[in-house]
């Protein structure tokens, strides 16, 4: 008896110590995944502070001079290609709009399968299934020509309207509110004589919220970053987004690092403060996401 | 139960009216789906078994209708005789109309008032006064007059004294432009040679003995002064085809080398037989000359897919323009080996020290070798400035820009034709100004889309009336061609049949024509129209996919580049996050930060992944000056390679560079997604294998991994999906550079997919391609419904279940 105990007690602490040497390791192989994570932003930022010479020169992972920030932001605001202003105003615009729309139009058709009795409501919803593995980028040279054909190459509205229809978004807040809606509260707002469009709005969007919100989110960030439509869509100065400044930085005949690095510094500080903010929503979707429950 | 029950019945009273609800909440969807996803799918399909015309109009929508018409139709030819009577336009009207047209064409090819190249233009300080501020006053005004005639000339002057290597190598690019675009889009003239005639290959080889006598009466000729060139020539050439060493007797090599084109032992479809007869020829060691027939040959064997393969030529504009750095490794390997090849004349020889060497002074290939080595740089705005001089002259001076203006001097007093002509360099008609222009000369009613109408119906008619009387002359000849035809074949004389047959032929073809016209005339909308309109071909997109080598390997290639890249990157990254997301939901472990982990973790995945990729691709740049080294370069330094590894130079490098990024932005998002799928997993099952004394590993092995197998091969296909249409990272990183050879055909070892189905549709030979493009698209289409049915397939149980949850709901509803 005494003999079994004295074993469980020596068995329990070599398991604690080697749980603690695991948690040690662990604790140091994700310090240097996040050391690698932040690693390239870091490295922007400290650049964006030197002159192109100092940057060649040797590693100087500290800050420079903020005089030499302000020169650099000054020759990048020069180029003729580049203009955050611009950029950011062009992607802002393009992205609220799409991502708004694009959760709307969604929550709208995900509600009206999950609520209302129609004859076309399950091939509908199989419609949307069956498409939402679909990638947009193998219809591009149908959507650049029908673009053409209805006059909306160089607009905006080219990469806002597409949101609209999202199968996958739809599919995500399907999938909420087959769990959370229950349909006793859209009887009650009938019974109190709410139209069924008030009904949306005003009962059924906020319960909806927690679903929406991630969805927003993700919504912004896929529109904010995409790269591929928008170079086929936008070539004039002024409606280019900011993905496509950054990309003019690419190709440039006198390279100029202090000036690349203030760009890429400024393209992805607004994408760094939205996460630093929203970090818990965007990950706590990820995993919703993933699991159907 | 029985609340319920009333509750329901009553919402199903209602429900009747409610029904239509349902189909107006998901009618935006569907709307927009259909317009715009599903039709561009659908005319992807169709583009895709079409091709499309060599010439495309610029048309840009519904409202730009009209002046697309103006602008392609040519009605001149048409209405030769008397014009004006047949089309009530005035031939000068139509003129100006037409001069209209050709100015905006040269502003859109030489971009003359290219804002940037103004502005650098004006950041020239050591110009006269007087030209800063006629520029200063062209830039406030926009007006193209306001650049006096003196300040096009000193800025002449200006380009002309203004040497630096920059330059010369700019001036030199249009050349090889001309010189590479002349080649690529000659048509190869199909003539149809009878058997016995002598093949343009055969002639070529009769003439090269004449050429080896040559070679053998120069060596016997003593050495004179003038003759001293041709001696050098022919031992340079000697030495070149040698390998850079001097044969013992250059004539006899020479010799020999002819020899074997003379038997047909080596093929004459050859770049260096081209370049050494070209070489000997100008320095005069022989006369005859075949040159420029071999080069005929060569430009339809395979210079055109050589010029093609490079990746460079596409933008030589653009160096040209100091849009795009000279400091180009690809720029320079693409310049010599056209220089190579015999394109162009990259490498002109000078005698120096009585031997023949190459001018590295004033030849291409050694200057751009020059300005890469020497890191050599002028001042950025200085050279754009004489860049841009150079077309501002070329616009100014040409003739066609005068004559254009001397037609329309009527239009002066409403401001002339520039006040109604868009200077940005903008590739468009500006739709609006142009119609003021045609109202300011008086051509609003005379040329409108519902005259051109009239017109076309009454070319139809003429062209219906014309045919009638063909058809009734053609039959009426009809009886008379097919009794000679007979008679013909009595007498058996071969001849006579073969053009009594011709005769019968050619009754026969003008009826068929003429039927033919009579049920669809041609109008002269249609000429127009034709001008856009997709061809139908059927399956020859696909099948030139599979039948051309070349694009086989080009499609296959890219289809396998991505698939490695990606496989390069999805390894590592699921079995990291597996590693990761054991570690994190280990619970005995009682981490402390976890969601500060799995939020550093994630970073990357959020971050464009545009201005990732410009990032890794400045900070593994290479140079091989020691004073300027990139990130990489620094930190290969720290672990003792001072030189440094340039990776954009090895195709695997650079793969792994983009599996790398992939790698880094996407392992942190499958870790969150096994970590959700691990915490999916009821508790009971880990906590009853710790009381059974299981190990982490077995723990790992025996639960984790088969309950979380439906996850992994989620993930797995999801990602392969989006690994086929990695686009942003690989463009952005090395725009596909480095190539490679892959079964003989170079290929760009970092060229995805999509951005082969880009390059073909939207690249720079964009007329030609886009029903390849569509077929590829379709090609990648099929593929990602592959996978997706596998998904499906993995993922049916679930969904079945809840289908048929949904279906049971719906019963008692």
């Amino acid at each position: 008896m005494s003999k079994k105990s004295l074993n469980n007690n020596l068995n329990s602490r070599s398991l604690s110590g080697m749980l603690a040497a695991r948690s040690a390791l662990i604790y140091i192989v994700v310090a240097f995944l996040a050391l690698l994570s932040i690693f390239p932003f870091y490295y922007m930022f400290m650049s964006s502070t030197w002159t192109s010479f100092e940057i060649l020169e040797k590693l100087r992972l500290y800050p420079g001079s903020l005089a030499q920030l302000a020169k650099n932001i000054g020759k990048l605001s020069g180029r003729s290609e580049f203009s955050f202003p611009i950029g950011f105003k062009n992607s802002f615009i393009i992205t609220t709009s799409a991502a708004v729309l694009s959760v709307y139009f969604s929550a709208l058709t995900a509600y009206g399968i999950k609520v209302y009795q129609f004859k076309l409501k399950n091939a509908a919803f199989t419609f949307i299934m069956l498409v939402l593995m679909v990638p947009t980028q193998v219809s591009i040279v149908g959507f650049f020509k029908q673009m053409i054909a209805m006059g909306l190459i160089g607009t905006k509205w080219p990469l806002i309207i597409p949101a609209i229809a999202a199968p996958g978004v739809v599919f995500f807040i399907k999938q909420y509110l087959d769990s959370a809606l229950s349909l006793e509260i859209i009887e009650a707002s009938r019974i109190d004589g709410a139209g069924e469009f008030y009904t949306f709005n005003r009962i059924c969007l906020p319960i909806m919220m927690p679903a929406i919100v991630t969805q927003l989110i993700f919504a912004f960030i896929a529109n904010w970053n995409n790269y591929f439509t928008p170079s086929i869509i936008l070539s004039k100065m002024k409606d280019k987004t900011l993905p496509l400044m950054v990309a003019t930085l690419y190709g440039d005949r006198f390279t100029d690092y202090g000036q690349i690095y203030t760009g890429l510094s400024i393209a992805v500080i607004p994408l760094i403060i939205v996460y630093s903010i929203l970090q818990r929503y965007i990950i706590s979707g990820v995993s919703a996401g993933s699991v159907k429950e | 139960m029985a609340k319920g029950a009333t509750k329901t019945s009553s919402g199903r009273r209602r429900g009747i009216s409610y029904a239509r609800f349902g189909y107006y909440f998901i009618i935006p969807f569907f709307l927009v789906y259909a317009i715009f996803s599903f039709t561009p799918l659908l005319s992807t399909f169709w583009y895709s078994t079409t091709n499309i015309g060599e010439t495309t109009a610029e048309f840009n929508g519904f409202s730009n209708t009209v002046v697309y018409y103006d602008q392609y139709l040519d009605l001149t030819p048409l209405y030769t005789k008397n014009f004006e009577k047949d089309v009530g336009i005035s031939d000068k009207d139509y003129s100006r109309m037409k001069a209209y047209f050709s100015l905006q064409n040269i502003i859109r090819d030489q971009d003359p008032f290219n804002e940037e190249g103004m502005q650098a233009l004006a950041s020239l300080t050591d110009l006269s006064a007087d030209t800063q501020k006629s520029i200063q006053a062209y830039l406030s005004s926009k007006n193209p007059s306001d650049l006096t005639k003196d300040a096009l000339k000193e800025l002449a002057d200006y380009r002309s004294n203004f040497s630096a290597l920059d330059k010369q190598i700019m001036d030199q690019l249009p050349g090889v432009i001309t010189a590479t675009t002349a080649i690529t889009s000659a048509t190869p003239t199909e003539e149809e040679t009878s058997a016995d005639a002598v093949t343009p290959e055969d002639a070529i080889i009769e003439k090269i003995p004449d050429l080896i006598n040559e070679l053998k009466t120069l060596k016997t000729t003593d050495a004179t002064d003038d003759n001293k060139l041709a001696f050098e020539t022919v031992d340079y050439y000697a030495t070149k085809l040698n390998g850079g060493t001097a044969p013992k007797d250059s004539f006899d090599f020479l010799v020999n080398y002819y020899q074997g084109f003379a038997d047909k032992t080596t093929t004459i479809k050859d770049n260096d037989f081209y370049t050494t007869t070209v070489g000997l020829v100008a320095g005069k060691a022989v006369t005859t000359n075949f040159t420029s027939s071999l080069k005929d040959i060569l430009a339809a064997s395979d210079w055109v897919a050589l010029i093609n393969s490079l990746p460079s030529i596409a933008s030589l504009q653009d160096y040209a323009d100091a849009a795009k750095d000279l400091h180009s490794e690809q720029l320079y390997t693409d310049i010599k080996t056209l220089s190579d090849a015999g394109i162009i004349a990259g490498e002109k020889l000078i005698e120096k020290d009585g031997k023949l060497v190459v001018d590295e002074e004033n030849s291409l290939v050694p200057q751009i070798r020059k300005l890469i080595d020497t890191n050599y740089t002028s001042d950025p705005t200085q050279i754009k400035a004489v860049a841009h001089i150079r077309n501002l002259l070329a616009y100014t001076d040409d003739k066609t820009f005068k004559a254009v203006l001397d037609n329309v001097k009527a239009v002066k007093a409403a401001g002339g034709i520039n006040g109604f002509m868009n200077f940005s360099g903008s590739r468009e008609v500006d739709t609006s100004m142009y119609l003021k222009y045609k109202e300011a000369i008086g051509l609003q009613d005379k040329m409108s889309l519902s005259h051109y109408e009239d017109l076309d119906e009454a070319r139809k008619a003429q062209n219906v009336k014309d045919a009638e009387a063909a058809l009734k002359e053609n039959q009426k000849a009809l009886p008379a061609a097919q009794a000679e035809y007979d008679k013909a074949l009595a007498t058996g004389d071969e001849t006579t049949i073969r053009t009594a047959k011709e005769a019968l032929a050619k009754v026969q073809t003008a009826i068929r024509t003429a039927e033919l016209t009579i049920k669809t005339p041609g109008g002269i909308l249609t000429s127009a129209d034709a001008k856009t309109s997709f061809i139908f071909v059927g399956l020859q997109n696909y099948i030139s996919i599979f039948a051309n080598t070349t694009r086989f390997t080009k499609v296959f290639g890219t289809i396998l580049t991505t698939v490695i890249m990606w496989i390069m990157n999805f390894v590592p990254q699921i079995l990291l996050a597996l590693l990761l997301a054991a570690w994190l939901t280990d619970s005995r472990l009682k981490l402390k930060g976890l969601s500060a982990m799995k939020s550093l973790i994630y970073l990357p995945n959020v971050m464009t992944a545009s201005t990732i990729a410009l990032f890794f691709y400045r900070s593994f740049q290479f140079s091989t000056n020691q004073a300027s080294k990139s990130l990489a370069q620094q930190i290969l330094a720290i672990f003792g390679n001072a030189n440094g590894f340039n990776f954009f130079a090895q195709p695997w490098a650079t793969r792994s560079i983009v599996a790398f990024i992939n790698f880094w932005m996407w392992y942190g998002n499958t870790m969150i997604v096994l970590i959700a799928g691990i915490s999916s997993i009821s508790v009971s099952l880990f906590e009853s294998a710790q009381i059974d004394g299981a190990s982490s590993g077995q723990i790992f092995r025996r639960i984790t991994l088969p309950n979380i197998r439906p996850i992994i091969l989620y993930t797995l296909v999801t990602a392969l999906i989006g690994g086929l249409q990695m686009y942003d990272i690989p463009k952005l990183l090395a725009n596909g550079e480095p190539t490679i050879m892959f079964f003989n055909t170079k290929l760009k070892s970092t060229e995805t997919i999509l951005m082969y189905i880009q390059d073909q549709a939207f690249g720079p030979k964009a007329s030609h391609q886009v029903g390849v493009a569509a077929a590829v698209s379709v090609i990648l289409f099929l593929l990602t419904t592959i996978i997706s049915g596998i998904l499906f397939y993995v993922m049916r149980d679930k969904d079945a279940a809840r289908a048929k949850k949904l279906a049971k709901k719906g019963g008692v509803a």
